[in-house]
């Protein structure tokens, strides 16, 4: 029973991981198969939440990393039931409209794998009982969103828009990561039933509003919110079922989930009550005046959208059990219409060939269905009585009134502008009110517009899931109490912490509710008239420079700039390179000597006293002015092939003198041998290169880099002389006493190879053999080319 | 002694650094030669200069040289030599390519 809620996010997950090579089920059996693991999740998940139906919470743990407080705790309570019936609902509603609205030759099998992703994701997230879960799901819902409006991917405004998304979502995901971070070490959990017992110690944390913050904006990208809120109209370049799923139903909802999930912990905090409801009442107004200025079908709606979310928001903000009530309940309401009108957007653009307001018009002669169908659905968005977004409107309203504050967070506000919350309410129902006619009177009334393919209803099959979600809002508002109050009420209960018993129903009396509903519609209507015909033509003016041009501004600026230091650094010269190196290596090293040698200066440690010069052997004198007269002809004859290489011979072979004074027989060995092999190999690809190197340098250059190695060199010299003069305590004693009774050799060189680290000797033998597999590419690469 | 050995190393440094600053190939592979060599030198000369006490026990009286030091050149001369022949085939197989043995990715020397 426990292990059945584990199932529930990874069922979908399972198939989406075998879809991909899943082609040959073609355009009709994908769908099928996937509303069948669908419709298998729902029914397992109604099973395992039947507790929850009567106020139970379910939950399962496995530990996956205990000490950093991550577990795969799954919790499903009231509100994951409501969430779980809408994703699955509503995904099975989606599949089926798909497998009639995309054409057989897209890539299907990708397109299902990626939306059966995105929905074990938003599973995850509504069903995680631990923070960092829900975070992982939560970047999982990103990604599978950035698949799906990708979709068409030869579409630039696609990638542009999926790439959006991503951006913006990611940032917010990160700054939920680091909120929750946050929030979880200062309360010492990350388990949501745990956290949600101690909600009065957690609003007294000296880190809450940080953490508060943080999360607050990681479900404000995600809900769409302004400033944030850039993202989805930008992201209705996806299919039209992307859009219905995604941008309606689920994925816009998951920042308020996130809100309902927190709201017992922080909705009682000053914090909560401004930002959330402040940012809400904003997205509110934005979303429905740019819902006012667009030409476009889906990205009307995709304003409408923002606005409807920009109300859910502030009604959880208002931090009243009835405004949560009022938020619950119209998540399921906007769902429920949202979808619907997505959908029919959707049939539009398929059937007229358009989306564009100045082609459309006068469509009610050709789909009369439709015609109806978006007019249910637009007027339960309206808030027109007997429909359900009505009902909920009306919650709305009455949440606002001061009366309804009087012993919440927001008293305050309401006794010194009792007036405020009203006004932003009614004002945002005469936008919704504006928009819906615009949405329904330019599209299927008014003379017909240029329509570029001929229109005709829609087949049945791609009908049906609006005719269902239209008869749903219908049924809803005629029946309340039986088909949405039970859910509700659970749903409610489970986010404020608190049994609610709402009593849901048309008509509540002559109240000050119905007189904003009924100003909200005329004021509505009235604008709307007076901006009559502004459908097609002229548009309200825009308000400033909008957050998604500053997105772009900031996203060029960045790489603008990236590319410029790049360029600046990354020239493409190993001289450039060489230079740079070693001339920061030369200033440090100078800042340190400079600090060292003055001890006033810096007040560095003394450093440990001198030892005594080793003497110095016979004939030593002579061999160094042999090595360095040698090195200097190498550079004096590099024009020069073979004298170049015999100096460069010579001076190998006197290195090998060197490693014999002091006392490394084996290194000399070792010298000798490698140095003539590389002269043969200098000699051999010598054959191949041309004979001279041609081109003159200027002198100038050369007596600068002359002047500029010498520094280096004598640098170089200073430093190893200062080091070499100190003691030094060196590891190696361990090796000598231990060569000959540990490993049973007196050459404590040898043992340290083979045995004391023989893994270096490995490591070396592994460097060989890369380096040989290297040569003969290269080699084998050209006498192809060749 | 110690003197001299510095000497040694900053002079196959510093001529290193000299033919690394060349902008065709051949002088570039000359110069890493050089640099392996210093830097190898270097090495060993860290474990302190010793002279005539190699680390072979029972064969010294005093206490042997950093034998530690000497492991490690041991392995870097192996894998200096696989780096030159690595570049050396590199600076063939451009030249064949590009018709040109110039080691930057612009075609003009300046």
């Amino acid at each position: 029973m426990r292990l059945s809620l584990l199932v529930i996010p990874i069922l979908p997950m399972i198939l989406a991981g075998l879809l991909p090579s899943a082609g040959r089920l073609g355009h009709r059996g994908l769908p099928l198969v996937c509303g069948a693991v669908a419709s298998v999740t729902l029914l397992l998940a109604l099973r395992v939440a039947a507790p929850a139906f009567s106020g139970h919470a379910v939950t399962a743990t496995i530990p996956w990393a205990p000490a950093t407080g991550l577990n795969l705790t799954f919790l499903v309570d009231g509100l994951s039931l409501l969430f779980l019936l809408l994703i699955l609902g509503i995904g099975l509603l989606v599949i089926a409209f798909a497998r009639f609205y995309l054409s057989p030759d897209e890539n299907l099998p990708r397109f299902y794998a990626s939306l059966m992703l995105f929905m074990a994701a938003m599973l995850g997230v509504v069903t995680a009982g631990n923070l960092l879960l829900l975070v992982v799901f939560w970047e999982l819902t990103s990604i599978s969103s950035f698949l799906l409006i990708g979709f068409w991917d030869r579409d630039p405004a696609a990638r542009s828009g999926a790439y959006q998304s991503l951006i913006v979502t990611g940032i917010g995901g990160l700054a939920l990561l680091a909120g929750v971070l946050v929030l979880g070490g200062a309360a010492g959990t990350f388990d949501i039933v745990a956290l949600a017992a101690r909600g009065a110690e957690i609003r007294a944390l000296p880190e809450m509003p940080v953490a508060l913050g943080l999360i607050l904006v990681g479900a404000f990208t995600k809900s769409a919110q302004v400033p944030f809120h850039f993202w989805l109209p930008s992201a209705m370049a996806a299919p039209t079922p992307v859009s219905a799923y995604l941008h309606s139903a689920t994925m816009v909802k998951a920042g308020i989930f996130l809100l309902a999930r927190l709201w017992t912990i922080f909705a009682a905090t000053e914090l909560w009550f401004y930002a959330v409801t402040g940012f809400g009442a904003a997205t509110m107004l934005v979303g429905g005046w740019g819902a006012l200025r667009h030409t476009d079908l889906k990205r009307l709606l995709a304003y409408s959208t923002i606005s409807q979310l920009g109300l859910i928001t502030m009604l959880y903000g208002l931090g009243t059990r009835e405004a949560a009530l009022a938020a619950t309940f119209h998540i399921l309401n906007h769902a429920s219409f949202k979808a619907a009108l997505f959908m029919s957007a959707g049939i539009i653009d398929h059937e007229a060939g358009t989306r564009d307001f100045a082609q459309l018009g006068g469509l009610r002669r050709h789909l009369p269905r439709m015609t109806i169908l978006v007019g249910i659905a637009a007027a339960s968005m309206a808030g027109i009585p007997p429909l359900n977004g009505f009902m909920s409107k009306e919650l709305f309203y009455e949440a606002t009134l001061p009366a309804h504050m009087a012993d919440s967070i927001g008293a305050s506000l309401g006794a010194s502008w009792p007036w405020l919350l009203p006004v932003v309410a009614v004002l945002g129902s005469t936008l919704t009110m504006a928009y819906c006619l615009r949405l329904v009177i330019g599209t299927f009334f008014g003379p017909e517009g240029p329509y570029p393919q001929h229109p005709h209803e829609p087949p049945a099959g791609m009908r049906a899931p609006v005719e269902l979600l239209a008869t749903f809002c219908v049924a809803v508002g005629f029946l309340p109490g039986l088909i949405a109050e039970p859910l509700i009420a659970t749903a409610t209960s489970a986010v404020v912490g608190a049994h609610v018993h709402p009593h849901l129903a048309l008509w509540h009396g002559l109240n000050p509710a119905l007189l904003m509903t009924l100003i909200g519609l005329s004021a509505g209507a009235a604008l709307y008239a007076a901006r009559r015909g502004s459908a097609r033509r002229a548009l309200p003016p825009r308000l400033g420079r909008t957050a998604g041009e500053l997105y772009d501004v900031a996203i060029h600026g960045m790489m603008d700039s990236a590319r410029a230091l790049t360029s600046r650094y990354q020239t493409g010269r190993l001289r450039t390179y060489i230079l740079t190196i070693l001339g920061l290596l030369l200033v440090l090293a100078g800042w340190h000597a400079w600090h060292a040698s003055w001890p006033g200066a810096g007040g560095a440690a003394p450093l440990p006293a001198r030892m005594p010069m080793t003497a110095v052997p016979r004939g030593a004198m002579v061999i160094t002015v042999l090595t360095i007269a040698g090195a200097a002809s190498v550079c004096a004859l590099y024009r020069h092939r073979w004298p170049s290489i015999l100096a460069l011979g010579l001076v190998g072979a006197l290195v090998a003198i060197y490693f014999a004074w002091m006392s490394a027989p084996d290194l000399v060995l070792t010298q000798l041998l490698v140095e003539s092999v590389t002269t043969i190999l200098v000699v051999l690809v010598l054959y191949f290169l041309p004979r001279k190197t041609r081109d003159r340098e200027p002198r100038l250059r050369l007596i600068l880099d002359g002047a500029f190695a010498l520094l280096v060199g004598v640098s170089a010299s200073a430093v190893i002389y200062a080091i070499l003069r100190r003691p030094f305590e060196s590891i190696s004693s361990y090796h000598i006493a231990n060569s000959l009774e540990g490993a049973g050799g007196g050459n404590v060189v040898n043992v340290i190879l083979v045995d004391f680290r023989g893994y270096d000797t490995l490591g070396e033998i592994t460097v060989l053999s890369i380096a040989a597999i290297g040569v003969l590419a290269l080699v084998q690469a050209g006498r192809r080319t060749t | 002694m110690e003197l001299l050995v510095a000497v040694t190393i900053g002079g196959l440094f510093a001529a290193a650094t000299f033919m690394l600053l060349r902008p065709s190939s051949f002088p570039v592979v000359l110069g890493t030669i050089l640099v392996s060599h210093g830097i190898n030198l270097l090495l060993v000369a860290m474990g302190r200069v010793r002279l005539g006490s190699a680390p072979i026990l029972s064969s010294t009286t005093g206490p042997p040289a950093d034998p530690l030091a000497q492991a490690l050149v041991l392995t870097a001369i192996v894998i200096s030599f696989g780096m030159t022949a690595f570049l050396l085939v590199l600076a063939y197989r451009g030249y064949q390519r590009a018709e040109s043995d110039s080691v930057d990715l612009e075609a003009d020397h300046g």
